[in-house]
């Protein structure tokens, strides 16, 4: 970003910063996948030696005894459609919320901001009375729209913000050429809020991703699970086997990490390429 | 510019997100509030029963001071440590050190690790036989070392702290963000009028970001506020109730099918949180633009 | 760059299409909900569902239950459910949905709302099967279990008389009996020179081999105080079943919650407790999770172990213990004869409202869980006893050692029969609070009176 030349001091500073960044977020995930190489009885009496040997029998074995890649679909189908569709009608809120004034406006905020504080078990029921009402029980069009609203406080914060400092003048500018109102927010103001849309669906996503109550509790078929409710098979109290479950962690985790790594880099290209910066 | 058509567009595009409140949160938020003035067990119906939640919540025992005292030190803690280090790490990256774009994606990498698996990850890291911590302070001199992070009076409330104190991805995250729109011209000009790196940094950026940063807080107070697993899996609340938090005291009412208690609880839990957003709006200045 | 978000636009677009294309398809197949599946190809939604050839419907019941995959339990009851489908061939089936098992009461009380109850379910919240009864929404099987005189006989009575609220039975009750008693390691015993049973000790015997233990160079207990602080509450509850008066408070029958522990009795449980924890444990009991807890004993670490008989299989899993370490285990009750049991416990219940086959289907599954033979498969595989039931000749020899040294524990050592803290106590103070506190209880910071206090105070706060 910058061609002048910053000072020893800080340059040292900034690398130890990003070196203490990438020991504290790639120390628990390391330590997952070594640890579902070992057996049992060293993951609890040595969690932090190297295995003694390389075998891949515990992911063999959870691969035969689920059927992830069907899993690994349905996420991936979920997670991504309903991440679309959230971040496609908070961009609509958001920019209200971020450029226009309107009565009750404030009120209207702080009541969708609330849904961040309620919590999980006063929604369950609701959640899934609706779900059965609309007949969507045991399907992925229920998980997509029980999770598009999920984010919607997350979202709705970091939309408005970047809408609101994208400069009005452009906007002006567009209404003396004659533009309409849809046009002004879809070839004006969105192009210029990619990075804010980029990082609200980055989050959701993982969001997603990750989520494991309402998965469970809204479908019960083999063709509609997700991956965090296999995961929920192997976290068994008394049968305790952390191999098989830090093996079938390490196969939900990773492919979430490559599909936002490969998702950042588009975004990034796309956000370089449009060039427009306020 | 406003016109009746704006009238109408407006509607238009906050409609979608409306539907989506009034079919999803709407009914949720009225049973909590309400039945927080009821006896309920959450299936059968519920009676009313005054302010009973709300004395039996706040003064049957210290409980609720402890709560509101960790999440004080907590919030702050998350306001200005911990937030502090999410702005650090989007300016440093901002500055496109050489690897930045490796850091960035590695620090999401915790975001998709379950709550489950990090709190048995932080109680191994926070072990005095085995754990990393300990046996490092050992090997540095202090041979006697031996505090038992989750489960002793101070030390506790550090050890949860510790869980989530580094992880603050989605604030650099909103920080870059920001930072990525700040005019060019803005910085051309004030190299012109001699202001130094430091000067920039200072005076320019992070007077523009203020409203991310503010975002930041917000959402970072709020998940202290609602948060659960970081505790409820760690230490448990303990030792006695030396870490509870809210959402603990709300679990305990769901344990107890005293829902009535538990959404008490919950909308003191929401106030809070809103009390919070609007305090952060103020100090912030969020409702007005920056350029 | 228009077009990209074009593009972007069509994608989106289509998407909601294909997903409201998805919805429309599998949409109805709902629920725990049980149907006859008329065996007609064109819902493609179960393509793996061969097409029938009897004509007659067959009955199909999708079960949730969280006795599957990992679950411990699941290693012989989804065999069990399959020998149930070849038995019944064309005529029931049974269909397991794979639930975890922390979510399994949630689920069930979220689908009672719906009124999607599947019709077969085992167990659940107390306090929420409880609203059912009082509601009447239960089948009762007191009329069929009258009617089948073979398995009525079988019966515990405890369990019997607990099961049965207004004259009707509205839950099965049970054949079999699981005392939980401990499992320890023979070979440090003996080095430790400790040669009277421990079932025929007394708790005051029982430290005294502590002590011998300790003198030997092991560590005797592995204890906990994590999550529930499982195996430690397990062996309190044992001296204080053993203890003059303890076992009528922790009688095995007893429904009702104790929420008052200002009594000698439990005062002194937790002075043992306190004892225990800080002398005879390992170091890492404290915030011990049961992994940990079993982790300790599996590894010869520790040489004892309060634990069902559950755990039996774990003792020959070499990931989890060295090789031939089942050689090395006892079983056995506790000291001063003590096996820790309940019979006021809701298992298998049918609800009502059900198409009359499907109730029929479920009451098959009822009687051929405990029919002779599956009772004696069940206890080879995960231990217990059934009082009212003949064995077989070759039971004894199908037995795995440790379960068959249990089973001789449990017949002729077991004088009293108890439950454990953990039944007679609210939730909040079983799942939480106890183990919340002991980490003070062992640093000294509570004294065990303040300690009965604190447990005293917090299971005031929803009475």
């Amino acid at each position: 970003m910058n061609t002048r030349t910053n000072s020893l001091a800080e340059r040292l500073f900034s690398y130890a910063v990003m070196l203490f960044t990438v020991i504290v977020s790639t120390f628990p995930i390391v330590w997952i996948v070594v640890s579902s190489f070992k057996t049992n009885k060293a993951i609890l009496g040595d969690p932090f030696a190297l295995p003694s040997s390389i075998s891949f029998k515990a992911y063999a074995d959870v691969f035969t005894q689920y059927n992830f890649l069907i899993y690994f679909k349905n996420s991936l189908i979920i997670a991504t459609t309903s991440t679309l569709i959230a971040v496609f009608i908070y961009a609509l809120a958001g920019y209200i919320f971020g450029k226009f004034d309107f009565f009750g406006k404030n009120v209207l905020f702080i009541l969708c901001t609330i849904t961040l504080l309620v919590p999980g078990y006063a929604r369950a029921q609701p959640i899934f009375t609706i779900v059965m009402k609309l007949n969507l029980y045991d399907t992925k069009t229920g998980l997509v729209l029980v999770y598009a609203s999920f984010g919607m406080a997350l979202a709705l914060f970091i939309l408005r913000v970047t809408f609101m400092s994208i400069p009005k003048d452009l906007d002006e500018a567009a209404i003396i050429d004659g533009a309409g109102f849809w046009r002004i927010f879809w070839h004006v103001n969105l192009p210029l809020a990619k990075s804010g849309l980029a990082t609200s669906g980055i989050l959701l996503f993982l969001a997603n991703w990750n989520e494991y109550f309402y998965a469970l509790v809204l479908t019960t078929s083999e063709a509609n699970r997700t991956l965090p409710v296999a995961l929920g098979f192997f976290n068994e109290a008394f049968s305790y086997n952390y191999t098989y479950m830090f093996a079938a962690l390490t196969m939900i985790i990773i492919p979430g990490i490559v599909i936002y790594l490969l998702v950042q880099e588009q975004v990034q290209q796309s956000v370089a390429s449009s060039g427009v910066k306020g | 510019m406003k016109d009746k058509g704006t009238k109408w567009w407006i509607a238009i595009f906050l409609a979608p997100t409306l539907l989506v409140l009034g079919l999803f949160y709407i009914v949720p938020i009225i049973t909590v509030f309400t039945t927080g003035f009821t006896d309920w067990d959450g299936f059968g119906s519920p009676a009313f029963n005054g302010l009973d939640n709300y004395v039996n919540l706040i003064t049957y025992d210290n409980t609720f001071f402890v709560a509101i005292r960790n999440l004080f030190f907590w919030s702050l803690i998350a306001a200005t440590l911990h937030v502090g280090f999410g702005t650090l790490v989007a300016f440093i990256l901002y500055k496109g050190y050489f690897g930045w774009r490796f850091v960035r994606g590695v620090f999401m990498i915790p975001m998709v690790i379950s709550a489950a698996a990090w709190a048995m990850i932080y109680k191994i890291i926070f072990n005095d036989d085995i754990g990393v911590i300990n046996n490092l302070v050992r090997q540095l001199g202090f041979s006697g070392f031996h505090v038992k992070w989750f489960f002793e009076s101070p030390a506790s409330f550090w050890a949860v702290t510790f869980t989530w104190l580094f992880y603050a991805v989605y604030v650099t995250l909103i920080v870059y963000n920001d930072l990525m729109a700040i005019p060019k011209e803005i910085h051309e000009a004030a190299l012109l009028d001699g202001a130094g790196e430091w000067q920039i940094t200072r005076y320019i950026n992070l007077p523009l970001v203020k409203n991310a940063i503010g975002t930041g807080i917000i959402l970072s107070v709020t998940a202290r506020i609602a948060g659960f697993e970081e505790v409820a899996l760690t230490s448990g609340g303990g030792p006695g109730n030396e870490t509870y938090n809210i959402t603990l005291m709300l679990y305990d009412g769901l344990v107890n099918y005293e829902y009535g208690y538990a959404n008490a609880a919950a909308t003191v839990m929401i106030i809070l949180g809103v009390s919070v957003m609007l305090l952060i709006n103020r100090v912030f200045k969020m409702n007005e633009k920056v350029y | 760059m228009k077009k990209e978000y074009k593009a972007m636009l069509i994608l989106f677009l289509s998407l909601m299409l294909i997903l409201t294309a998805c919805g429309g398809n599998n949409g109805a197949s709902g629920g725990g909900n049980t149907g006859n599946e008329p065996a007609t190809g064109t819902n493609g939604a179960d393509a793996n569902q061969p097409a029938d050839e009897a004509p007659k419907e067959k009955v199909v019941l999708n079960v949730p239950h969280y006795k599957a995959g990992q679950n411990v339990g699941g290693k012989f009851f989804l065999p069990q459910v399959e020998r149930f489908n070849k038995k019944y061939e064309g005529q029931y089936e049974i269909k397991i949905e794979e639930v975890p098992n922390d979510a399994y009461k949630e689920k069930i009380k979220l689908l009672w709302q719906q009124k999607k109850l599947p019709a077969l379910i085992e167990g659940g919240d107390t306090q929420f099967i409880d609203e059912l009864i009082a509601k009447d929404e239960i089948y009762d099987l007191k009329p069929w279990l009258d009617s089948k005189p073979e398995l009525s006989k079988q019966l515990i009575a405890d369990s019997v008389s607990y099961n049965t609220k207004n004259g009707k039975i509205y839950t099965m009750p049970l054949s079999v009996i699981r005392p939980i008693g401990l499992f320890y390691n023979k070979e440090m015993f003996e080095k430790a020179g400790i040669t009277k049973p421990v079932a025929q000790m007394t708790f005051a015997e029982f430290e005294e081999a502590l002590k011998q233990l300790k003198a030997a160079g092991f560590t005797p207990l592995s204890l906990m105080t994590g999550e529930n602080a499982w195996t430690t509450m397990l062996l309190a509850s044992a001296f204080m079943a053993a203890e003059p008066g303890g076992a009528e408070v922790l009688q095995s029958d007893r429904a009702d919650k104790v929420s008052d522990y200002k009594d000698p009795l439990w005062i002194k449980a937790f002075a043992e407790t306190q004892k225990w924890l800080q002398n005879y444990t390992t170091d890492n009991a404290l915030g011990a999770a049961y992994a940990d807890a079993a982790n300790n004993f599996l590894n010869e670490r520790a040489a004892i172990i309060a634990n069902g008989t559950w755990m039996v299989g774990d003792f020959s899993d070499t990931t989890k213990a060295p090789e031939g370490f089942a050689k090395k285990v006892g079983a056995s009750v506790y000291p001063g004869g003590v096996g820790l049991a309940t019979t006021a416990e809701y298992s298998w219940w049918i609800p009502k409202g059900l198409k009359q086959e499907e109730t029929e289907a479920a009451l098959a599954f009822l009687e051929f869980i405990n029919s002779p033979e599956e009772l004696e498969a069940y206890m080879i595989a995960e231990g217990g006893t059934a009082p009212n039931v003949q064995q077989s000749a070759e039971f004894e020899s199908k037995l795995d050692p440790i379960l068959a040294d249990m089973n001789r524990s449990v017949k002729n050592d077991m004088k009293i029969i108890a439950q454990s803290f953990g039944n007679v106590w609210p939730d909040q103070i079983g799942s939480t609070e106890f183990a919340q506190n002991l980490p003070l209880l062992v640093k000294g910071d509570l004294t065990p009176e303040k300690f009965a206090e604190t447990l005293t105070q917090k299971a005031g706060r929803f009475k």
